[in-house]
Formats: structure tokens, sequence, C-alpha cells
């Protein structure tokens, strides 16, 4: 073999020790990276999900398209995802516990849609408290809740009346079975607001404290046209004192 | 071809597939990693939540990254220089337009110190309508929950004409030019009527507000500094109708 030949092979060689050697430190760094703390100024993003070390979710911050469904203790219920931008909290357990989304969109026809809400839920259960605004083209409302909820696993409480939904066809006997279903437990309403400070859809500012069957029973109010009053009401809603 | 060639030309063969191999591995990852990718921890100092198509839905950033208001599809640089320095998160609506956010401040000062926390949520095309907040200037500190309610006329035509004077130094020309504004037809656009709060006042007081749909205060709960607590009726003009305890 001439020389030439055997100096190219020398180069060639060369060449190769060096790529591949410069590789691996690469990759190195890059897993090593990985595992590590990053630094970035500013990162563009889908969506985000902070995990516990053995992946449970711990909160889900993320667009329209990708924002998680309910989930119950690691499982999808309930419905899909795609309509909760923003930001869903969970429990140690991987449940949905509480979130923070908000929306708002005008369409074809010119109308509105806008929501935003910042929940806390009651375990295992729905939000129990709630600072929400909520406006259909104008109507809107906006305060704070703090509710009751009967101490049902909502998964269960889904899942029951979706085999409700499922098994019977619409009309009577599907209504009868649905209020069956919404019916207090041991005692308790499924839902029960007992206090709410806001401004309600019918332009009043008014503060409700409800008994636990979710009726007002001290309700504070000025109106639209302005009229203030305190109002002490029976268990049927009926006014029984009023100031001033 | 000798033997040693041959050897050295089946090394250099295997180092260069294996480079191959490898290469196309790191670049696989790196396009994976746009799909999905773990970190243990990160810092960052600003993170754009975006939808598909880019439009922003969630800001996360620190205050010098906090990003201006979008109204209307438009970038209004009105945060820049009132010294707020607030860290945060801004939310969007699906229009790519601001619609509340999460911010949080708080640094000394020569004389004392200057604090804040709020969380908001905008009215659709509007201004802030419901307000979570905590503000405090050396002490004196106000803290509660705000409704307010909010014109039906978008606040966009509000804020282009704010714009025009926006850059003048604070002053009385810069007041005067705001308050032709608020008084002009589109003033509407920048009005917040009080309808409820609930909180401590700056002057120590803790207070139940509601007030009438042109943010006049009409009934009120208060427990004073002084610890004396009382329920006011009042009319439109301000002027308590009627006080429970009314013994006093």
């Amino acid at each position: 073999m001439d020389n030439d030949i055997r100096r190219e092979l020398r180069l060639l060689k060369g060449y190769a020790i060096v790529i591949t050697a410069l590789l691996g430190t690469v990759s190195l760094a890059a897993f090593r990276q990985a595992s590590q703390k990053q630094k970035f100024t500013e990162i563009d993003v889908e969506r985000i999900n902070v995990v516990e070390k053995d992946g449970k979710l711990r909160m889900v911050i993320s667009n329209r398209d990708r924002s998680i469904g309910p989930i119950y203790k690691g499982k999808p219920f309930g419905y899909a995802g795609g309509s909760r931008p923003g930001i869903i909290f969970f429990n140690d357990e991987g449940t949905e516990n509480g979130g923070l989304t908000f929306t708002g969109k005008r369409e074809a026809d010119g109308t509105y849609r806008a929501s935003s809400g910042f929940s806390f839920d009651q375990f295992n259960q729905d939000q129990v408290v709630y600072l929400q605004y909520n406006d259909n083209n104008g109507r809107r409302n906006m305060g704070l809740t703090i509710a009751d909820r009967a101490p049902v696993d909502i998964y269960d409480l889904v899942a029951e009346r979706d085999s409700i939904q499922k098994a019977i066809p619409a009309g009577p006997a599907r209504q009868a079975a649905m209020e069956k279903w919404a019916a207090p437990r041991n005692g308790e309403q499924l839902f029960a607001p007992r206090v709410y400070v806001g401004r309600d859809a019918s332009k009043s500012a008014v503060v409700n404290l409800s008994d636990r069957n979710g009726k007002a029973r001290i309700r504070l109010t000025v109106d639209s046209l302005g009229t203030p009053s305190l109002e002490f009401l029976d268990a049927a809603g009926t006014v029984t004192s009023r100031l001033p | 071809m000798d033997r040693s060639t041959r050897r050295e030309l089946r090394q250099v063969r295997a180092m260069l597939i294996g480079a191959g191999i490898l290469s196309g591995t790191i670049a696989t990852a790196a396009f994976r990693q746009a799909q999905k990718t773990r970190f243990t921890e990160i810092d960052v100092e600003r993170i754009n939540v975006v939808e598909k198509d880019g439009k922003l839905r969630l800001t996360i950033s620190n205050a010098a990254r906090l990003p201006d208001p979008v109204i209307g599809g438009k970038s209004y640089p009105l945060r820049g220089g009132t010294g707020a320095g607030s860290g945060g998160m801004i939310f969007f609506n699906d229009e790519g337009n601001e619609n509340g956010g999460l911010a949080f401040a708080g640094h000394k000062t020569a004389n004392g110190y200057r604090a804040n926390g709020h969380m908001t949520f905008d009215q659709f095309d509007q201004d802030e309508t419901v307000s979570f907040s905590y503000t405090d200037v050396d002490g004196r500190a106000r803290g509660g929950l705000t409704i307010a309610d909010r014109s039906s006329i978008p606040i966009k035509a509000f804020a282009d004409s704010a714009m025009t004077f926006q850059s003048l130094p604070d002053g009385p020309d810069k007041t005067r030019r705001l308050q032709q504004l608020r008084d002009s037809p589109i003033g509407e656009a920048g009005k917040s009527m009080l309808r409820v709060f609930v909180g401590k006042t700056q002057d120590r007081s803790s207070a139940l507000m509601l007030a009438d749909p042109s943010g006049k205060p009409r009934l009120r709960l208060t427990v004073d500094s002084a610890g004396t607590p009382a329920m006011d009726f009042l009319d439109e003009t301000g002027r308590t109708i009627r006080r429970y305890p009314a013994n006093r």
C-alpha cells in the first residue's frame, strides 16, 4: 500500500476519534443537564405538568387544547380535556382539587361568552370555595361562593349519573331516577351554597348566608335600582323580617 | 491492500458508524424533546403558555418581563415606568386579549415599604371586575375582595385615547387631559363602579359594603378601628338614612 493511502487513513482515523469523543461528551452533557436544574430566560410551551417524583400530577398549566379533563386518583373521568385553559391542581393522591381557569371569545354572530374562576374542591368532591366571573353576552355574575357538598365520592356520583342516562331512555322514568340521584345523601344536599358575596345576574350587589339546604336565610341586597335591604328568611324562602 | 490497512479501515468504519448512530440518537432525542421533556427543576425568567397557533394564554414571569396589556389584539406599553414592578401571571382569553392576572410585589422604600398582591378577573373586552387584593404603603394596608361593574363599551377606545398622553410626565397637564378624557363620551369605558367590598380598609376598619350600579355605597357593615360595630343604610347622596344599632 502506498504512503498516500496510509496517510489518508491515519487522518480519517484521527477525525473519527475526535468526532466520536465530541459526540460522547455532548450526549453525556445532555443527559446530565436533563437531570439537573436548567436555566432559561424565556420559553414557549403549550403545557407544563408539575409532577411528584413518581410522576403523579400535582399541577397542570396549559393552553386550551391540551388542558386536562377531571382526574380521580390518576384516572380520567367525567368529560374529556380541552375546555379548561389555565391551571388545574391535584392533591397528594393525584385527584383534582381545584384550579384557576379563564376563557373568553366572541362568536361569529357577535355575541360573546367569557368566564374566569379560581376554585378549591372538597376532598374527592367538587368545588366548595370559588371566586368566579361568568358572562353570557352581558348577562353576568361575579362573586365568591362557599358551599357544602355531600360526603360522596365524585367518581361514584358521576358513574351513577352516567349509568342512569345510559340505561334509561329520556322520559319520566329517567327523570325519576335522576331526581333520586340528586336527592340528599345521609341528610346532606349534594350541593348547598352557604355563603355568596357578589353581584348577581339581576345586577344586585348581594350577600347571602344560607342554611344547610342552600336556602338563603339572611340576605343583604342593594338591587339594580339602588335600594338597600337586610332580610331574614324562613326555610321556605318567606321574608320574616326586613330592615331598614 | 495489506492486512494492517484493512484492519485500520475497519476501525475507521466502525467508529464512523458509531458516531452516525450516536448523532442519530441525539437528533431524535432533540426532536422528541420538542414533544415532551422532563426536568426536575428549571429557572426561568418568563414562561409563555401558548396556543398551538402561538397566541398567548398565560405568562408566568419575573417583574422585568411582565408583558404589557394586550387589548383588542394590540399591546399597550402601559406598565413601563409605573414602578409597579410586579411579577406573576397574566391571563389571556381565547382571542389573546388580557383577561386577568395574579401579580405580587413588595420592596423597601426610603421611608418604609410598598407591597401588594392581586388576583384579578377582567370583564370581557374591559378591565377588572373581580379583584382579590392586598395593597400596603408603610403599613397603611387595604385587603379584600372587590367586585365592580364595568361599562359595556369596550375599553379599547379609552386605552387608545389615553395612549396619546401616556408618555407625558405626571403633572397638572396630564391630570387635566385624563380628566377631559374621563368626561368625554368614551370616558364611560374607563369607569369602574364598585359594587361590593369585603375586607379591611386603610383606616383600620373591617367592612362589608354594597353599592348601587353607579358605585355609591348604600349598605355598609363596619367595625371601625375603635371596635365600634355598625350597620348603615345610605341614600344616593351618601347620607346615612338609618343606622343600627339605633341607640347610639
